[in-house]
C-alpha cells in the first residue's frame, strides 16, 4: 500500500477541518461584532529524522487566528449601541472576577442599572462595572456615559500586542490567554451605531468552492493511488 | 464535516427567525405607538482542539490556537424604542407621549400593562380607556355636559362645562418610566409587561424626571422605517441562501468521501 494514499487522505481530513471553520463564519455572517477566524495548515514530515529518502509531507491544522478587519459600521440610533471604531475592545467581567474582551458594543441596562452586555456580563469602566443608570443614558464618543445628563462613568478599550490570538469564548466574548496582557487604551467610538459582522460573504462562499474542490481532488489523488494499488495486485497475480 | 452542517443548520435557523421578528416589524408599520424589534446574534461555543502556551514539545511552546466554532444562536430581541412619527388626529382624547414614558392602564385582572398607543376612548361611563376598553390608570372620569376637554402638556385634564367660564381640573394623567424599557416583555395589543430586566415602572407626572410630555391631538405613529425592514429581508435571505449552499457543500463532500468504498 503506498504511503501517498495517507498523504491524500491527510489533506482531504484538512478540507472537511476548514469547511468545519468556514460554515462557522457564513452562519455568523449577520453577528453583530463578529470576527472571523481562519485556519492554518502546515505540513508535517511523517519521519523528520531520515533526511536520506524523501519523506512524505502530511498536511495538518496548527492554529486559527481570529480576523483583525473593521466590520461595517451600522447606524442603529440606539442609545446604548457602540462601535469601535479602529483598534481595542471592550472589557467584561465574567464569572470568577475573570476579565474577557468583546467587540460588540450591544449594551442593555440589567435590573440593578448596570450597563451590562446581551448575554448579561457587566461592562467594564475605567473604574469597574458601570451602573446608576435609570433613567435617560447618552454615551459619548470618548466613551463617557451620562445617566439623565450626569456623568457617571467612562467605557475602557483595551488592545493586544496579538490580537489576532486572542482565545474564543463564545458569546462573542474572547479571553487574552496566558501568553499576552491586555493593555488600556484610549480608543474611538460611534455611539449609536454597531459593528457587523467582519465575514465577507463573497469571499467566504468563494472560500467555500474553493475547499470543496480542493476535497474533490484530494479524492481524486485516493482514487488514483487505489487504482495503482488495485493494478498491481492484480499483475503480480498474473 | 457533520460539524459544518451544523453550523450551517444554526446560520438558516437564525436568520428564519430574523425574517420572522422583519416580517412582524412590516406589517405593524402602520400600528399605532409599535416600537420595531430586532434580533440579536451571538456566536456559540467554540471548541478548543489546541490550547495556546501548551508545550508542543519539551523546547516548543504552541504560539496560536486551534479552534473550531460551533455556530450562531440568537440571543434575544431588542426593542427599538426611538419615538414614531407624530400623527395629527385632532381627537382631544387622542394622546402621544413625546418622551420615554409609558400610560399605564389596568388589565381585567387587575394587574398594570404598559403602552405607548395614545389612542383613548370614552367608555359608557365617561372613563378614558383605550382601544381594548382597558381604563387609564388613575382613572380619568370626563362629566357629560363637557363642551371641552384638554389635556395640558404636564397631564393635567380639565374639562370646560356649559355655563362656567373657567375650565374645572378632573385629573391628572400620570406616566410610567422604566430603568430599562428595553427589557419590557410584549403582551399584544399595544402593551407592555414589566419584567426583572425592565425594572418597576416608576409612576411620574409628565414632564418629570425624563417621563416625557404628553400631547393632545397626536398619536404616535409606528417606528419600523419599511426601508430598512426591506433591507433586512433581503441581507436575511442571501445569508439564509449562503448557509444552504454550506449544507449543499457539506453533503455533496460527504456523498464523495461515502463514495470511497
Amino acid at each position: 500500500m503506498s504511503d501517498g494514499l495517507f498523504v491524500a487522505a491527510s489533506a482531504a481530513v484538512a478540507r472537511q477541518h476548514e469547511l468545519d471553520v468556514v460554515s462557522n463564519n457564513l452562519a455568523n455572517v449577520s453577528t453583530d461584532g463578529f470576527q472571523e477566524l481562519r485556519v492554518s495548515f502546515e505540513s508535517v514530515l511523517a519521519d523528520p529524522y531520515n533526511t536520506e529518502t524523501n519523506s512524505q509531507i502530511y498536511v495538518a491544522p496548527t492554529h486559527t487566528a481570529t480576523s483583525q478587519q473593521n466590520g461595517p459600521i451600522k447606524q442603529t440610533g440606539g442609545n446604548l449601541d457602540v462601535a469601535i471604531s479602529g483598534r481595542g475592545y471592550f472589557g467584561v467581567e465574567a464569572a470568577g472576577q475573570q476579565t474577557l474582551y468583546t467587540r460588540s458594543g450591544r449594551f442593555t441596562v440589567n435590573d440593578s442599572g448596570q450597563l451590562a452586555t446581551a448575554s448579561g456580563h457587566l461592562v467594564l469602566g475605567k473604574s469597574g462595572p458601570i451602573s446608576g443608570l435609570n433613567g435617560t443614558v447618552r454615551i459619548e464618543k470618548d466613551g463617557r456615559i451620562f445617566n439623565n445628563e450626569v456623568e457617571v462613568g467612562a467605557l475602557q478599550l483595551y488592545d493586544f500586542n496579538e490580537p489576532e490570538k486572542l482565545q474564543r469564548h463564545g458569546h462573542l466574548l474572547f479571553e487574552s490567554g496566558p501568553q499576552q496582557a491586555a493593555k488600556e487604551i484610549d480608543g474611538e467610538l460611534v455611539p449609536g451605531a454597531l459593528e457587523g459582522s467582519n465575514v465577507n460573504a463573497v469571499m467566504a462562499m468563494v472560500e467555500l468552492v474553493r475547499v470543496q474542490r480542493s476535497f474533490e481532488s484530494a479524492k481524486k489523488a485516493i482514487d488514483t493511488y487505489r487504482d495503482m494499488d488495485r493494478r498491481l495486485q492484480h499483475n503480480v497475480a498474473d | 464535516m457533520i460539524r459544518a452542517l451544523f453550523n450551517a443548520a444554526t446560520g438558516m435557523k437564525a436568520q428564519q427567525l430574523r425574517i420572522d421578528v422583519t416580517s412582524n416589524n412590516l406589517a405593524n408599520v402602520n400600528t399605532t405607538g409599535f416600537k420595531r424589534s430586532r434580533a440579536e446574534f451571538e456566536d456559540l461555543l467554540y471548541q478548543t482542539m489546541r490550547i495556546p502556551g501548551a508545550e508542543s514539545s519539551q523546547q516548543a511552546v504552541i504560539p496560536n490556537g486551534l479552534q473550531v466554532g460551533q455556530g450562531v444562536r440568537v440571543v434575544g430581541t431588542a426593542r427599538d424604542l426611538a419615538n414614531g412619527e407624530a400623527i395629527s388626529t385632532n381627537v382631544p382624547t387622542d394622546m402621544m407621549i413625546r418622551g420615554a414614558g409609558f400610560f399605564p392602564v389596568i388589565q381585567p385582572d387587575g394587574e398594570l400593562a404598559f403602552t405607548r398607543d395614545g389612542s383613548f376612548r370614552l367608555n359608557a361611563e365617561g372613563q378614558l380607556v383605550n382601544v381594548d376598553g382597558l381604563p387609564l390608570q388613575p382613572a380619568i372620569v370626563i362629566p357629560q355636559d363637557t363642551v371641552q376637554i384638554t389635556i395640558a402638556d404636564d397631564g393635567t385634564v380639565t374639562a370646560l362645562r356649559p355655563g362656567r367660564t373657567n375650565a374645572d381640573l378632573i385629573g391628572q394623567i400620570q406616566l410610567a418610566r422604566f430603568s430599562n424599557p428595553g427589557g419590557l416583555r410584549a403582551l399584544g395589543g399595544n402593551l407592555y409587561a414589566p419584567t426583572r430586566s425592565s425594572g418597576d415602572p416608576q409612576l411620574l407626572n409628565p414632564g418629570t424626571e425624563g417621563a416625557g410630555n404628553v400631547t393632545q391631538g397626536f398619536l404616535e405613529g409606528s417606528n419600523v422605517a419599511v426601508v430598512n425592514e426591506m433591507v433586512d429581508l433581503i441581507v436575511s435571505q442571501r445569508a439564509y441562501d449562503m448557509n444552504s449552499k454550506v449544507v449543499q457543500a457539506a453533503d455533496e463532500m460527504l456523498k464523495s468521501a461515502t463514495g470511497l468504498r
